[in-house]
Order: C-alpha cells, then structure tokens, then sequence
C-alpha cells in the first residue's frame, strides 16, 4: 500500500463525503426551522435527478435542465410541506419519522411509476476521465462536488449569518414563541426552510449522479448516509453536518482501502455507533434537541 | 350505534360475497381453457431491473406462441407476483399460486437466494420450477423439480478462468458483489487450484463508489480482474476503474451484459478492456434466436438482454413440456420437462434429463464487448 492509494482513499472518501455532507446539512435546516427529522431527504435527491433526466430529454440544455430539476424539486418540496409536514406542527418526533417515512415510499413508488426501476445517468461536467495528483487520480466531477459543496456552504453560512431571512430561520430554531413575539412569520419561515432543505437535497443528488447513476430506489441510501452524518456530527450543528459527512465518506473508503471491503459498510457505522457511544451529541455535540 | 354497526357488518357481506363471486364467475367462461404458469419474479428494488426485463421475455414467449394457436389448443396465461428480491416475500408468492391447484409450474425468481427459498416448498408441493438463476448450488441440492434455464455460476468462473489462461494472464484479481451471486463467484475462484489469485474484495451492492477496492486491486498489480456481479454496480466499476487509470482486462460474467451497465460505464477508458459473457449477439443472430430478437424488437424497439432471453426460454422450456406431457397437470408436466431434447431457446440449447438438471452450459456462451454503448460479439 502506497503513499498514493492511501490519498486515493482519501480522495473519494472525501468525495462521495461532501455529498454525504450536503444531504446532512439539509436533514439540519430542516430539523432546527421545524422539528421534524425528515426521512425523505433522499427521495429528494433522486426525484432531482431523476427529473433532471426527463428535462434533458425534452431537449433542454443540460445546465437549464439540473437548475429546472433542482426548483421543480423545491416546488414539490414546498406542495408536499403544505399537506403532510404543515399540519402536525406539534406532533412529536415519531409522528413525524412515521410521516416522512411513509413520504418517502410514496416518492420512491411515484417515481417507479414515471421512471420505472431503470438506473438512469446524468453526464459528469466533463468528458475528461481523471486528472492525475501525487500518484492519485481525481475525476472533475469529484472536484466539482468539492467546489459545488464548499461554495454551498459558505452561502449557506452567509445566508444564516448576514441575512435577515436567515436570520429568522434561526431565530425559529432557538425559540418559536419568541421568534412569532417579535413578529416573525412563523409558519412561513419553516415552510421557507423545508423548501431550502428539499433544495439542498435536491443539489446533491444532482452532484452524485453522474458518479453513481439513479434509480427509483437510489435516495434511501442517500438519507440513510445522510442521517448517519448528521448525527455523527451532531444533530442539529450546520459545522456537524458537514464534518460528520466528511468523516464518514472518509470512514467508508478507509476501511474499504486499508481493512476489508467486505465489512465496508459495518466497519464505518460501527465507528459511528463507537463515537456516539462516547459522545452521545456527536462530534460537535447536539446543539439543539428538543 | 346498533343499527349502524349491523349495516356495517352488512357491507362489509356484500362486499366480501362480491369478490368472490367476481373470482368464482371470471374464470369459469373467459379463461377456461387457458394453462396458467406462475411468475415469480422481481420486479421492484434494485433487481428489478433485471426481474421486469425477465417478465417481459416471458410474456413475449407466451403471446408468440398463443398467437400460433396455444398448446393443445389452450392458450398460455401467466399469473405474476413480485418478491421485491425479498426470499420472505418470494415464499409467501409461492404459497399464493401453488395454492392455485390450475397452475401447472413456476418460473422465478431473478435472485438466488429467493429461489432457494421456496425451492423445498415447490418440492412439497411438486410444482416444476423453472429456474433462471445463475446460482450452482441450486440444481445441486437434489430436488427434482427444479430446471435451470439458465448458464450455471460455476460454468461462468470456468470460463473466465480458461480465458486468462489462454491468454497467459496469470495473477488474477477479483471484485465482486456483495450478494449471493457475487460471493458465489469469489468462492468459487478460491476453490480452483494452480491460480493466483492476488486480491479478493468486496462492494455492497447499495454502494456507489468502488474507488477504494480497486485502488487496492491496483497495488496488487493483477494481469486480469474478473469484475462480478449484475445491474448497475458492474458497471458503475468498470468506470471506477477506467478512472482510476487501470488498464488490465476486465472480465464479467452473463449477470452483467445490460443496457444499465453499459450506461453506467458510458464514456470509460476500460471500455475497451472489459469482455462480458453473453448468451446474443444481435448483429449476428443464430437462426434459433431470430424469433425472439424479432419479437423484442416489435415491442420494445431494442435488443433483447440475457434477461429476456431468461424469459422467453423458461417459458420455451415450460411449453415443451406442456406439448409432450401426458395431461396438463403437475406431475406429467414434471416428467415430460425431463424428457425435453435440444430445446433452441434464445439463450442456449436446453437438454434435460432425470439427471440432467441444468439445461445449458459452456457452448451458450459467447463473449461480448461494448462498442458505441451497444453490446456487440467480440471473441478474445
């Protein structure tokens, strides 16, 4: 084992992190603005894609076609918050896994229903393979994803921080009686949030589809990767998404390298259950669980 | 509340004597003289790709052959159940149509492990199950109503092996799937003797970036790295490694010759490196697989797959039987598919016997290549 195939591990656990890590990051927004730990996520992600593919087959240029995909997907976000995630404001936190559960299945066999169970792929950026680094290869996708998440974030961070529209998603997260006292529109900004949260997650299943193809059933390993991420980092924490995202792509391809891809999947959710088991709120500890 | 109650009690009556009566009444005079086949096959969750396209095949057989006047003048109908690749769920099928004492054989399921998991059941109940699973152990475990329509697994790592020892490709490496088919082939290889085999893994087939495995092969430095499994991940791994700059030949078993690994693997540099087994070659059809590549193409407006074929032969194989079995019922079906010669399906020639469990073998298979995202013959 060489210098270079460990940074090959890196590189696509690095990878196929920063996706784990936006879709983290989505499950956070959408917790902290409305309680609700959303199990779709990764339906989202495909009904992206997925409809991303439609769009190019009617012809539309590819760039048109992702961002038409990404804002149908808010769309259908927002329609779906308005009659299933809207009216259980109070209810605990297995009503709401129950209902985004059963959300889920019904994206994923609504798409069966347009798509069928076909794999479907979505060109990378470009048509160059790899590009050589250190004795590793990197493909542009992967780069792109980088830079797409990295990006992503920092709005992200602006949005919450210099914002008066992030702010008031924030506000709604520390304290939803004071946040309406002050005049803010309560109900608006979750839906504001779910929405953003289906568009994360839309993004990212745009990102990871030319490297891994999209099916119907695609979005639960996604939310299952992404559940997972957000609570290593600790659920609720923006920083906790994204740094549990990234230790789990790395996880996954360093025990894939160094140990045994056998138990690929064992050896990294067994890390997790080890790091929680020590640090109940994650990594960066749970900010907020009410 | 007393009322309401008894009126409730009475709907739900009606209701129940409506359905029953609906199913007593319809067969008795639209479907009479039909022979019914159950399916098992699956059709949602990642298989089901394979499953539907396997469905499809055999509803191709059983129009083409109800379109030539049925069999002794009755017509072929199927009866389809989806296992979602769940072996619980493919038990449950089962009991559900061999329950139907009409339906005379079985044909299912696309994944092993749900086949061997009614297979005792289809013993008990001795209904003939034609298999379409690659899996050995199947027709190994003595059960006599099991007939594989299908290339055996050990077949296919014999193969792969005879021709990286033909071409003098010596330290071998082996990807593999996760699954029952996957493993199979791993064990299989480790059990040959006088092969060096320099790595061995493993990818979940959830999993969706095989970086890490093959960047481990690569340091291996492995003449050949046999890439087995099905849809998608084989070719989402020939990509992998297209990316990852490796230039040995890749080879992958009948499982991997798809429409949705050739788009996985679309544009990859290992394109060129990787032979597939194949059971067609479109462009160059055989005569005996001229009426199945028509009939695809009519409906489907593409090439068939081997999972077409899969279909279209089981219920070649089942109607054989059907033509020479003494009456249309389990038992003689069952001794008349022993006595099936020679059957020229699309995918293999099928020959059983009372020993004789897999139909076809080695002189099925042919090897494939991807040329223009199209599967074309290519003999190395």
């Amino acid at each position: 084992m060489s210098a270079a195939d460990v940074l090959q591990f890196v590189l696509s656990g690095i990878t196929m992190g920063s996706v784990y890590a936006i879709i983290a990051l989505s499950f956070t927004i959408i917790f902290n603005a409305t309680g609700v730990v959303n199990f779709a996520q990764g339906d989202f992600a495909m009904l992206a894609g997925l409809m991303a593919v439609s769009f190019i087959g009617f012809d539309l240029p590819i760039l048109v076609a992702v961002i038409v995909a990404i804002a149908a997907t808010g769309v259908v976000g927002g329609a779906i918050y308005a009659l299933t995630v809207a009216p259980i404001p109070r209810a605990g936190h297995f009503t709401s896994i129950a209902v985004t559960l059963g959300l889920s299945i019904v994206l994923q066999k609504g798409a069966q229903f347009i798509w069928g169970t076909e794999s479907h792929m979505l060109a990378p950026v470009s048509s160059r393979e790899t590009l050589h680094f250190a004795g590793a290869t990197i493909t542009p996708q992967a780069i792109f994803i980088l830079v797409t998440s990295a990006l992503m974030m920092v709005l992200l961070y602006a949005y919450f921080k210099h914002t008066r529209a992030g702010q008031a998603v924030l506000a709604c997260s520390e304290n939803r009686e004071a946040a309406g006292l002050v005049g803010i529109d309560v109900r608006w900004v979750r839906a504001e949030a779910y929405v953003l949260g289906c568009v994360l997650g839309a993004l990212a299943g745009i990102l990871v589809m030319p490297i891994t193809t999209m099916s119907n059933t695609s979005g639960l390993v996604l939310t299952i990767k992404g559940f997972s991420a957000a609570v290593l980092g600790g659920f609720g924490s923006a920083a906790g998404a994204v740094i549990g995202g990234l230790v789990l792509g790395l996880l996954e391809s360093l025990s894939a390298g160094l140990i045994s891809s056998s138990y690929q999947n064992l050896i990294a959710l067994l890390v997790v259950v080890l790091i929680l088991m020590f640090r109940s709120g994650g990594l960066l500890g749970t900010r907020t669980l009410h | 509340m007393r009322l309401q109650s008894l009126r409730g009690v009475g709907i739900a009556l009606a209701l129940v004597f409506s359905i029953v009566g609906v199913k007593e009444i319809v067969p008795a005079y639209a479907q009479e003289q039909s022979i019914k086949l159950g399916v098992i096959l699956t059709l949602s969750g990642p298989p089901g790709r394979a499953g539907n396209r396997q469905k499809d095949g055999a509803q191709l057989a059983v129009d083409a052959i109800n379109a030539a006047g049925g069999i002794k003048g009755r017509r072929l109908q199927l009866v389809i159940q989806d296992d979602a690749g769940d072996p619980n769920a493919a038990v449950t099928a089962f009991n559900t149509l061999a329950a139907q004492d009409d339906i005379v054989a079985i044909y299912g399921s696309t994944i092993g492990s749900s086949t061997m998991a009614f297979a005792p059941l289809a013993k008990r109940a001795g209904i003939p199950v034609a298999v379409p699973n690659a899996t050995y152990q199947i027709t190994r475990l003595g059960n006599e109503f099991l007939f594989r329509v299908a290339v055996p697994g050990d077949v296919e790592v014999k193969a792969a092996v005879d021709l990286a020892k033909k071409k003098g490709w010596k330290r071998i490496a082996m990807l593999h799937s996760n699954d029952a088919y996957g493993k199979q082939g791993a064990d299989l290889l480790a059990e040959m003797k006088d092969l060096e085999v320099v790595a061995s893994e493993s990818f979940a087939t959830n999993s969706t970036d095989y970086t890490p495995q093959l960047t481990k092969i690569r340091a291996a430095r492995p003449d050949v790295i046999f890439i087995w499994g099905g849809v998608p991940f084989t070719g989402t791994a020939v990509k992998n490694a297209g990316q990852l700059g490796i230039t040995a030949p890749l080879i992958s078993p009948t499982a991997a010759g798809a429409p949705a690994n050739v788009a996985a693997a679309a544009g990859s540099s290992a394109l060129a490196n990787w032979q597939i087994m194949g059971v067609i070659d479109p462009a160059n059809p055989l005569p005996r697989q001229k009426a199945g590549i028509e009939a695809t193409q009519a409906k489907f407006k593409n090439d068939p797959d081997v999972f077409i074929a899969s279909g279209w032969d089981a219920i070649q194989v089942l109607a054989a039987g059907l033509k020479n079995a003494a009456a249309i019922t389990r038992p003689a079906l069952k001794t008349a598919l022993e006595g099936v010669k020679g059957l020229e399906g699309m995918g293999g020639v099928y020959t059983y016997s009372a020993t004789q469990r897999d139909g076809t073998g080695a002189d099925s298979l042919i090897w494939l290549k991807v040329v223009d995202n199209k599967l074309v013959r290519n003999d190395p």
